[in-house]
């Protein structure tokens, strides 16, 4: 997590100047109670989506708009209008299948295959990608896919977990949850939103006295940074001479934090706390601050 | 009982020829003794050299038995006797298929199974020959032993069918008398037993077999009714000095009879004559286990290990052992003072240890504490108490197999039990079971084990109910028919409900018996007669005559005056026992059709007349699911409340109680009803976090600081808040050192964590 810290800030102009396009992919659900499932999943991530993007940069398919034709199409003048620093997030979410051979996202009309997802993704000259494919067999893709500046998150571990999964539920619950915010920045990053599904995947399965039908992956190096959803609005644009001030103090200390931990094998553990405790303070007196001048008390 | 299992087998090699004993000792394998039923000049040839101890020579003969005879089964027993049990299996199977109608082959081929402890199969192949032989009697015998190590009752068939058959050989009717003879001395009928060796000794006599089992289970009787020394052992071991089951067979007896020490001392003799009796050695291991000994323990079942790697319990029990690490031993106090001891030990495992602790050691206290006093007894030991995560271990430890559907053990000063974690459907009081076998250490202790098992049982079920975690009697439905059917046992014969059942709930119906007797003995004649029955037991005195002597009346008026306690009890709900079935499924019909005020009344109705009943579909959920349904909050609170207090602990109610309890601001209550969820389900982060989050506002910042270091020790998803809510805790009870090092956890984690933050510097300015 420390090193997640750093890089979000080292990586703070590159985000904010590049643009995060997000395109949601809402496949055929079967029945009704799928139907519902998977609405719900869209919404939340669309709301996330509106947290931490412009408005027109978001695409949602969905019903008989989700045919594969208007989704290559959509992708085709994506990779002819983004930019390499600009950032691309997809979400699948509904049924997939796969025979053995090939993997295939179940939309109306002709599916979506593995082949198809990979020329899109590999097409795209964004250099940070992030792809959450929450359908059954969504494992079936990963290794085709696997590539360190993109980050692959599937609900099964391979194409032989064919079971309709529990995964995106879990997934779009954390995008809006505090509790999935474990480094509590009022920020959820892929890796948080990952974790905590991961985590209610693994007590469902284990409260229930099953064995797991799946089991979700995730691959990249980029899923600690990527941020998916913001709990609240980002005061960074502040225009207060001051408030920038102290948080630009705000940052430094963050990245003293982070060169400690990285240090932290080489301590004695009275050491480490010692100096912790120090920058800590420092943070929170910084913290106290921007909070006064703001008027917020966030907890 | 399992232990049977093996002990068994190993007996029935002893009987025939003295030198067999001696021989066939020294095999790893050693060969079943086949008491007449083969007969073979070349084998027994081989056998006689085998007999008189030329062991080299005998294994020569048999080699060249297996090259040079034409007859399978001949090369098969070889095969055997040189402990080469594949070769002979397949021998065995070859002989089978080119003379399909021969009993004999099917019958020795089943002893190998007997031998390698596939009863299963051995019963398959016994029967398979009496197919085609149906007067075969050892074939009889072998599936009687068979379905005796399956503790099924079908064995008596087969005995009888021996015992009635005049022309069945010596050497089957003088197993089946052996076998007879035991089962009587399990079930205590020991003049019965002496009758039944009498006639195996003449049988030996008459037919020129060694009675040497016939000594042994003479001399365990002597043993266990108090003696030092038997004659028995005396004349078996001027007969055959290595014959260490002499001792082993009075060891089972006692361990049966839960004298697991003496049981030590009799395997330990047994192993010392008999170095290579594996099946002691492994006993020995298993008792020494349960005694706390842990590394001898384990020696014994290396021994038994490399002289039988077959044994299942063997097996089991060191497989059990190499976990052992994965478990804290936690000590009560963790530094004792000079000369003293720890009073409780603990054995949990390291993924539970950190939840279970504070409740398991906050229990055990309490009731050593109160055991003391109630049973005026003083513990001499630390009391060991180890808690499973894993239902088969728990298992493997109490009996050495798996698949027995037990909830908690006690050896002693040492119990162990089920952890609530194997048993996710959460009807598991695990708080209760603890309390039932800390009951049994106080029993055991306080009488030297000499305690009937119904008493012992009885004062635990007691305990639970005036005193354990969740009060009041509750008593299972089929055992209120079985009251109705007048199925309990008189007082004299209640044991046997535990040791013989003679129908499928007889053991439940038994222990709720024997609750209801010291329910009874306490409410009419005063509890320190309770005590008193424990001080004639540890004289050795049986249930009659302490019914005698402390009740001052005869066991049969005990019996009538019990009746009438149970009928003033009881018999108004029994008389209404067919009405409250009727409306429990009417309750349950009107809940599944959505008819919330027919579910109201029938669920009312049944409450009414049988208010105890608290289990997962009690009339009390449904009703408050009805009043839910319409509407009526109070209802609702009111009825969840009234389960509550009946013993209920479904832990979705409980949770629906305590926060509907909580938000009226009844804070105290919602506490107390929370907290009694540990006792059921304590693997539950939110459990903890929300009654730390309770108990800290109510300023009991102790208790909340427990349940969210419990919190903590889950290995929650929110590290980072559950370090912050015991920095908070922490700060509260002034404890600033602690507060500063958890809230900078929590802020490593998460450094933006406001809360945390807030605190720190809170701490740091309060320092």
């Amino acid at each position: 997590m420390s090193r997640v810290i750093l890089s979000l800030v080292l990586m703070l102009p590159l985000m904010t100047s590049a643009e995060l396009h997000i395109t949601i992919i809402q496949g055929l659900d079967g029945t009704s109670d799928y139907a519902q499932q998977f609405s719900e999943q869209a919404r939340r991530v669309n709301i996330a989506s509106e947290s931490v993007t412009q408005n027109p940069l978001i695409r949602y398919f969905s019903g008989e708009d989700a045919t594969r034709e208007s989704i290559l199409d959509h992708f085709s003048q994506l990779a002819s209008t983004m930019t390499h620093e600009d950032r691309i997030a997809v979400f699948l979410i509904g049924h997939g299948s796969y025979d053995g051979f090939e993997y295939k996202f179940n939309i109306p009309g002709p599916d979506i295959t593995g082949k198809h997802i990979k020329d899109v993704m590999n097409a795209l000259p964004a250099k940070v990608q992030l792809l959450v494919n929450t359908s059954s067999a969504s494992g079936a893709i990963n290794e085709q896919l696997k590539n360190e500046d993109r980050v692959v998150i599937t609900a099964t571990r391979n194409g032989n977990e064919r079971l309709a999964t529990r995964f995106g539920a879990y997934f779009f619950e954390a995008i809006e949850n505090s509790a999935a915010d474990i480094n509590k920045n009022n920020a959820i990053t892929v890796k948080e939103a990952f974790d905590y599904a991961e985590r209610m995947v693994t007590d469902y399965f284990e409260d229930q006295g099953q064995l797991a039908t799946e089991h979700p992956q995730l691959s990249g190096d980029y899923a600690g940074q990527f941020v998916i959803a913001r709990l609240l609005r980002d005061r960074t644009e502040d225009e207060n001479p001051e408030l920038t001030k102290f948080l630009t103090e705000r940052g430094e200390i963050d990245i003293k934090i982070e060169e400690l931990q990285l240090k932290k094998g080489e301590l004695l553990q009275d050491e480490f706390l010692s100096q912790l405790q120090i920058l800590m303070i420092d943070l929170s007196t910084v913290q106290e601050k921007i909070d006064q001048i703001s008027g917020e008390n966030q907890e | 009982m399992i232990s049977r299992v093996s002990m068994f087998i190993r007996y029935s090699t002893t009987a025939l020829l003295f030198t067999w004993v001696l021989v066939l000792a020294n095999e790893a394998t050693a060969r079943a003794i086949h008491y007449g039923a083969l007969s073979n000049p070349e084998l027994d040839q081989c056998d006689d050299l085998h007999f008189r101890g030329e062991r080299i020579q005998a294994r020569q003969c048999y080699r060249q038995l297996i090259s040079s005879s034409a007859d399978m089964l001949v090369q098969a027993e070889s095969s055997w006797a040189i402990g080469d049990i594949k070769n002979a299996n397949t021998l065995f199977q070859n002989a089978v298929k080119s003379d399909p109608e021969n009993a004999l082959m099917r019958v020795r081929w089943g002893e190998l199974f007997m031998q390698t402890y596939q009863y299963q199969t051995a019963l398959e192949l016994f029967q398979e020959a009496l197919l085609h032989e149906p007067d075969n009697s050892f074939a009889q015998i072998g599936a009687a032993k068979a379905l005796v190590e399956r503790f099924e009752s079908d064995a008596r068939k087969y005995i009888d069918q021996v015992l009635n058959n005049e022309n069945a050989a010596a050497g089957a009717r003088y197993q089946a008398f052996l076998l007879l003879a035991r089962m009587a001395m399990e079930a205590t009928e020991m003049f019965k037993a002496v009758e039944l060796l009498n006639e195996a000794e003449t049988l030996a006599q008459e037919n020129e077999i060694p009675p040497l089992e016939v000594f042994a289970l003479f001399a365990s009787m002597d043993l266990l009714e108090g003696e030092s020394e038997s004659e028995w052992i005396t004349r078996a071991l001027e007969m055959s000095p290595g014959y260490g089951d002499i001792y082993a067979i009075p060891g089972y007896f006692f361990w049966i009879s839960r004298r697991y020490r003496e049981a030590i001392e009799l395997f330990s003799t047994a192993v010392e004559i008999e170095p290579d009796h594996w099946v002691a050695h492994m006993e020995l291991g298993i008792n020494l286990l349960r005694d706390n000994q842990v590394t001898r323990a384990r020696q014994h079942l290396e021994i038994a290990y490399g002289g039988d790697p077959y044994n299942p319990k063997t097996v089991n029990s060191l497989r059990l052992l190499d976990t052992f690490d994965d478990y804290d031993l936690i000590n009560i106090p963790e530094v004792p003072t000079e000369n003293t001891f720890p009073r409780i030990t603990f054995r949990l495992h390291k993924d539970e240890s950190g939840v279970l602790r504070p409740y398991a050691e906050k229990l055990a206290e309490q009731g050593i504490r109160e055991f003391t006093k109630r049973y005026q007894f003083d513990l001499k030991e630390p009391v060991i108490i180890e808690i499973y995560p894993n239902h088969d271990d728990f298992v493997v430890r109490t009996i050495g197999m798996p698949g027995v559907g037990i909830l908690g053990a006690t050896f002693g000063y040492l119990f162990a039990m089920d952890s609530p974690t194997d048993h996710p459907d959460n009807e598991y009081h695990w708080g209760t079971t603890f309390w039932h076998e800390l009951a049994h250490v106080f029993t055991l202790e306080a009488t030297d084990h000499l305690i009937p098992r119904w008493y012992s049982e009885g004062i635990s079920v007691f305990e639970e109910w005036r005193y354990g975690p969740i009060k009041g009697i509750r008593i299972p439905v089929n055992v209120l028919d079985a009251m109705a059917d007048d199925k309990f046992l008189p007082i004299a014969e209640l044991d046997g409900g535990f040791i013989r059942p003679s129908y499928d709930e007889q053991v439940i119906v038994s222990y709720m018996q024997a609750g209801l007797v010291c329910e009874f003995v306490a409410r009419e004649f005063g509890f320190d007669k309770i005590v008193g029955m424990l001080a004639e037991f540890k004289n050795g005195i049986d249930t009659g005559q302490t019914v005698r002597r402390v009740l001052g009346i005869t066991p049969e008026e005990f019996d009538e005056r019990f009746d009438d306690f149970i009928f003033e009890e009881f018999g108004d709900l029994l008389g209404h026992l067919g009405q409250w079935k009727t409306l429990h499924q009417r309750a349950v019909k009107a809940l599944a059709e959505e008819k919330w005020q027919d579910t109201l009344k029938a669920a009312g109705d049944a409450i009414e007349i049988f208010p105890e009943y608290v289990e997962s579909d009690s009339p009390f959920l449904f009703m408050a699911r009805a009043h839910s349904k319409l509407g009526d909050d109070n209802a609702e609170l009111n009825t969840l409340h009234e389960y509550w207090q009946n013993g209920g602990y479904a832990p979705e109610a409980i949770w629906l109680l305590a926060n509907k309890l909580y938000h009226r601001d009844r804070k105290t209550e919602a506490i107390d009803v929370l907290d009694s969820l540990n006792m059921v389900d304590p693997f539950d982060v939110e459990l903890h976090s929300t009654l730390g989050d309770w108990l800290l506002e109510e300023g009991d910042y102790t208790l909340a600081l427990t349940e969210y270091k419990v919190a903590l020790a889950m290995e929650p998803h929110d590290k980072a808040a559950a370090f912050y809510r015991i920095a908070n805790a922490n700060y509260f009870l002034q404890q600033y050192d602690d507060a500063r090092k958890n809230v900078l956890s929590a802020l490593e984690i998460a450094p933006h964590y406001r809360p945390a933050q807030k605190l720190l510097l809170e701490t740091t300015r309060t320092q």
